[in-house]
C-alpha cells in the first residue's frame, strides 16, 4: 500500500486528508511541520508528501530546500492557502509538482491527483 | 468755422443713424416707430449683446434665444418678471436709484449678474438697462445690453460700484487667505496669478507667484512617475476640458519628502474663455496611511477566513462521502446548502484578496506568451454547468491565431472569468450569451454580449465602483458581491488594457476588452503580506 506524508500543522485539514486518502486506499502518516515531516522521513519510507507552507519551527518553503540539500526525490504536493504568484512560483521553484489553494480545492481532486502521480 | 461746426454735426448724426438702423433690426421694429434716448445711442450697436426687452413697466417681454440663464432664472422665467429681479442690490435701496436714473434722467444703469448663455459656463457680467423712448419724449421700452467691461460706458453708479468692487475682492481675498485647504490659481498659460497661505505651507515653499505650475507642484503618480506638462492636473485644466475634476498625486517637497495631495481643479471661464485654472489642494498623507491600513486588515482577515472555510468545505465533502446511505434527502440537502454557501464566502474571500493587492500594488504582472482562446475556452468548460443548468444559448468567436500574446495568464483569466460570469448569472434563463475575440489592430479584443437584465441608464457611471451592485440585480435577489467588475477595471488600468460597455435595461449587455497586442505591461510584484 502507498503511503502518503501529510505535513500539515492545523490537526483538522489533517485528519480530513487522512480520511479522503484512507477512503482512497492509501496509508497515510501525519507531520505537524516540516521538522517533524523530516524526522519521520529518517524512520519511514514514503511515496508522496502532501505539504502545507504555513507552519510554526520550520515551514514548508524550508522543508522543500532541506529535501533538495537530501537529495530526497519523493513528489511533493502543496496544498496551503497562500494564492500569492510568487508563493506558488517559489514552491514550483523548489520542487513541488502541484500546488493546490486548499479552500479552492475539494478533497477529492487532491486525492485524484495523489493517485494520478502515484500511479494507482 | 460754421463750415466745421456743420460738417460735425453731419457726421455725428450719421453715425447716430448707422447705430439706430442697427439697434432698431435687433429689436424688430420700425425705425419710424421709435426715437431712440440719447443714451442708447452711446453704445454702438455692433459691439452691445441685446439680451432682454422689457416694457414701459420694466416688464420683460422677450429673452435673446441664446440666453440659457440669468441670475437664477431661465430665460423663460424671466418673461413677464421685472427687470428689478435681475438686481441683486435691491435691498440697500438701488431699486429706488435705478428707477430714478432709467425714468427720470432717462440715462442707463448697470449692475453686475451671473449668467449662461446655451452650451456655455456660467460667468458674471455687467447688464446695463437702457431706457427706450418714442416721438414724445416718454419712455416706452427698456434694453437690457450684455456689457463688455473693455467699452463699457461710465457707469451711473460708478463710484459706488468701484469701492464695492475693491471691497469685494479685498474680502474675496481674506476668505481664501483663511481657507485650510491650499487655493492654488493659474493665468490661462499655467503661470502662477495667486497661491494662499495654506498652499504655501502644504507646498513647503515661499516664493511662486509668476512661476509656471509645473515648476512649483512637480507631481508624480501612484507608480512614482514624474508627471510631464501633458498629464499635470493643473496644466491641462488650462487647455480644457471645462469639468471639474479630483484625483490624488504624489508631490515631492524640496526637502524631498513625499506627501499625498488630493487636488480639485476647476477652470476659471469667463465669457466663454478659459481665463486660467483654480485648484484646490489638500494633504491627503493620512487618508491614503488609513487606506493602506484598511485594505492590509482586509487581506490579513480574508486570509485567515480561508482555513476554516476550506474546513467547513472538506467536512462536508467528507460527510455527504460518508453519509450515502446514512443521511436522510433532507439531511443531505442541508450539507449540500452548507457546502454551497462556504463556496460563496470563499468565492467573496478570493474576491478581497485579489482587491487588496491590487489596491497596495503587491501582485505581480508577468507577462509570457499565452493562448488567449485557450484561457476563454477554459473558463467556458468551467460554467457550462451553469450554461447548461439556464440553457442559455452560447455562441462563440474566437480568433485562434491569438495563441501568443504576452500577457499575465492568471490576470487575464480573472478578467475572462469575471465578464463571462456575469453574462452567465445576469441573464434570464434561455438567453443569449456571445463571447467574440479578434484583432482590433492595434489591440486584441474580448467581447461578451448577453442580452439579460442590463444596467440601468442612470447606474451606468457606477459600475465600475467597488462593492457596487446595480438596482435591478439586487431586487432579482441574484447573488453577487459588487466586485468583479471593480477587479477586472483595476486589472485591466494597470496592465495598460481598457474595459467599457454598452447596455440597455431589460435588453442586454456587452462588455469590450481591449489590450495591446504587444500585451501587458510588466510589473514587479512588492509582496508584503502573505
Amino acid at each position: 500500500m502507498k503511503k502518503v506524508l501529510i505535513v500539515e500543522d492545523d490537526s483538522p485539514m489533517a485528519r480530513a486528508l487522512t480520511l479522503k486518502l484512507g477512503d482512497a486506499g492509501l496509508d497515510s502518516v501525519s507531520a505537524g511541520n516540516g521538522h517533524e515531516a523530516l524526522e519521520v522521513l529518517e524512520k519511514e519510507t514514503v511515496d508522496l508528501i502532501l505539504l502545507d507552507i504555513l507552519m510554526p519551527k520550520m515551514n514548508g518553503l524550508k522543508f522543500l530546500e532541506e529535501l533538495a540539500k537530501r537529495d530526497i526525490t519523493i513528489p511533493v504536493i502543496v496544498t496551503s492557502n497562500l494564492s500569492h504568484e510568487d508563493d506558488i512560483k517559489e514552491a514550483k521553484r523548489l520542487g513541488a509538482v502541484e500546488y493546490f489553494v486548499k479552500a479552492d480545492v475539494s478533497l477529492n481532486k487532491i486525492v485524484e491527483k495523489a493517485q494520478e502521480i502515484l500511479g494507482v | 468755422m460754421v463750415e466745421l461746426v456743420l460738417i460735425l454735426i453731419i457726421i455725428l448724426l450719421a453715425g447716430a443713424v448707422v447705430a439706430l438702423i442697427s439697434l432698431t433690426r435687433k429689436l424688430k421694429i420700425s425705425i419710424n416707430d421709435m426715437y431712440v434716448s440719447r443714451a442708447l445711442l452711446q453704445y454702438s450697436a455692433d459691439q452691445e449683446d441685446i439680451i432682454l426687452k422689457a416694457d414701459v413697466n420694466g416688464s420683460i417681454i422677450s429673452v435673446h434665444d441664446n440666453v440659457a440663464l440669468i441670475g437664477m432664472y431661465t430665460a423663460r422665467e424671466l418673461i413677464g418678471k421685472n427687470i428689478e429681479v435681475l438686481n441683486s442690490r435691491l435691498d440697500d435701496g438701488s431699486s429706488e436709484v435705478m428707477w430714478n436714473i432709467l425714468k427720470d434722467k432717462h440715462e442707463t444703469y448697470s449692475f453686475t449678474v451671473s449668467g449662461k448663455y446655451s452650451a456655455n459656463t456660467s460667468f458674471f457680467f455687467t447688464l446695463t438697462i437702457v431706457p427706450v423712448m418714442d416721438a414724445s419724449g416718454g419712455i416706452f421700452g427698456y434694453l437690457g445690453l450684455h456689457t463688455k467691461e473693455s467699452h463699457a460706458t461710465k457707469p451711473v453708479t460708478s463710484t459706488k460700484e468701484s469701492d464695492e468692487r475693491a471691497r469685494s475682492r479685498a474680502h474675496a481675498e481674506a476668505i481664501l487667505a483663511s481657507i485650510a485647504d491650499g487655493v492654488l490659481v493659474t493665468d490661462q498659460h499655467g503661470d502662477i496669478t495667486m497661491l494662499n497661505q495654506a498652499g504655501r505651507e502644504v507646498l513647503g515653499i515661499s516664493e511662486s507667484i509668476g512661476k509656471s505650475v509645473i515648476e512649483v507642484l512637480p507631481l508624480e503618480d501612484d507608480k512614482e512617475t514624474l508627471l510631464l506638462p501633458d498629464k499635470h492636473p493643473v496644466y491641462q485644466a488650462t487647455k480644457g476640458p471645462k469639468s471639474v475634476t479630483t484625483k490624488n498625486y504624489i508631490y515631492v517637497r524640496a526637502d524631498f519628502t513625499k506627501l499625498w495631495l488630493a487636488i480639485t481643479t476647476a477652470p476659471i471661464v469667463f465669457e466663454g474663455n478659459v481665463e486660467g485654472v483654480v485648484a484646490v489642494l489638500r494633504d491627503a498623507t493620512i487618508e491614503k496611511q488609513i487606506d493602506r491600513s484598511k485594505t492590509e486588515f482586509v487581506s490579513l482577515a480574508s486570509h485567515q477566513l480561508r482555513t476554516p472555510l476550506t474546513a467547513i468545505n472538506w467536512y462536508t465533502e467528507l460527510l455527504l462521502d460518508h453519509g450515502v446511505e446514512s443521511l436522510s434527502e433532507d439531511q443531505k440537502s442541508f450539507v449540500n446548502q452548507i457546502r454551497e454557501s462556504s463556496g460563496r464566502m470563499n468565492e467573496l474571500v478570493s474576491s478581497l484578496l485579489n482587491v487588496s493587492r491590487l489596491e497596495l500594488g503587491t501582485f505581480s504582472v508577468d507577462p509570457v506568451p499565452t493562448d488567449i482562446g485557450a484561457i476563454v475556452q477554459s473558463v467556458l468548460a468551467e460554467l457550462q454547468p451553469n450554461i447548461a443548468q439556464k440553457q442559455h444559448v452560447l455562441t462563440t468567436e474566437i480568433d485562434e491565431s491569438l495563441d501568443n500574446v504576452p500577457v499575465d495568464a492568471n490576470l487575464m483569466r480573472i478578467v475572462v472569468q469575471n465578464l463571462l460570469s456575469n453574462a452567465v448569472k445576469y441573464t434570464r434563463e434561455k438567453g443569449e450569451v456571445t463571447v467574440k475575440l479578434y484583432r482590433h489592430y492595434p489591440e486584441m479584443r474580448f467581447e461578451v454580449t448577453d442580452n439579460g437584465y442590463g444596467i440601468p441608464q442612470n447606474q451606468h457611471d457606477k459600475i465600475f465602483t467597488k462593492l457596487f451592485r446595480a438596482d435591478n440585480v439586487v431586487e432579482e435577489n441574484l447573488e453577487g458581491n459588487g466586485l468583479g467588475l471593480y477587479i477586472v477595471r483595476s486589472i485591466l488600468e494597470q496592465t495598460g488594457g481598457d474595459v467599457w460597455f454598452e447596455s440597455e435595461q431589460n435588453v442586454g449587455t456587452t462588455f469590450y476588452v481591449s489590450l495591446p497586442l504587444t500585451g501587458m505591461q510588466k510589473k514587479e510584484g512588492t509582496k508584503t503580506l502573505i
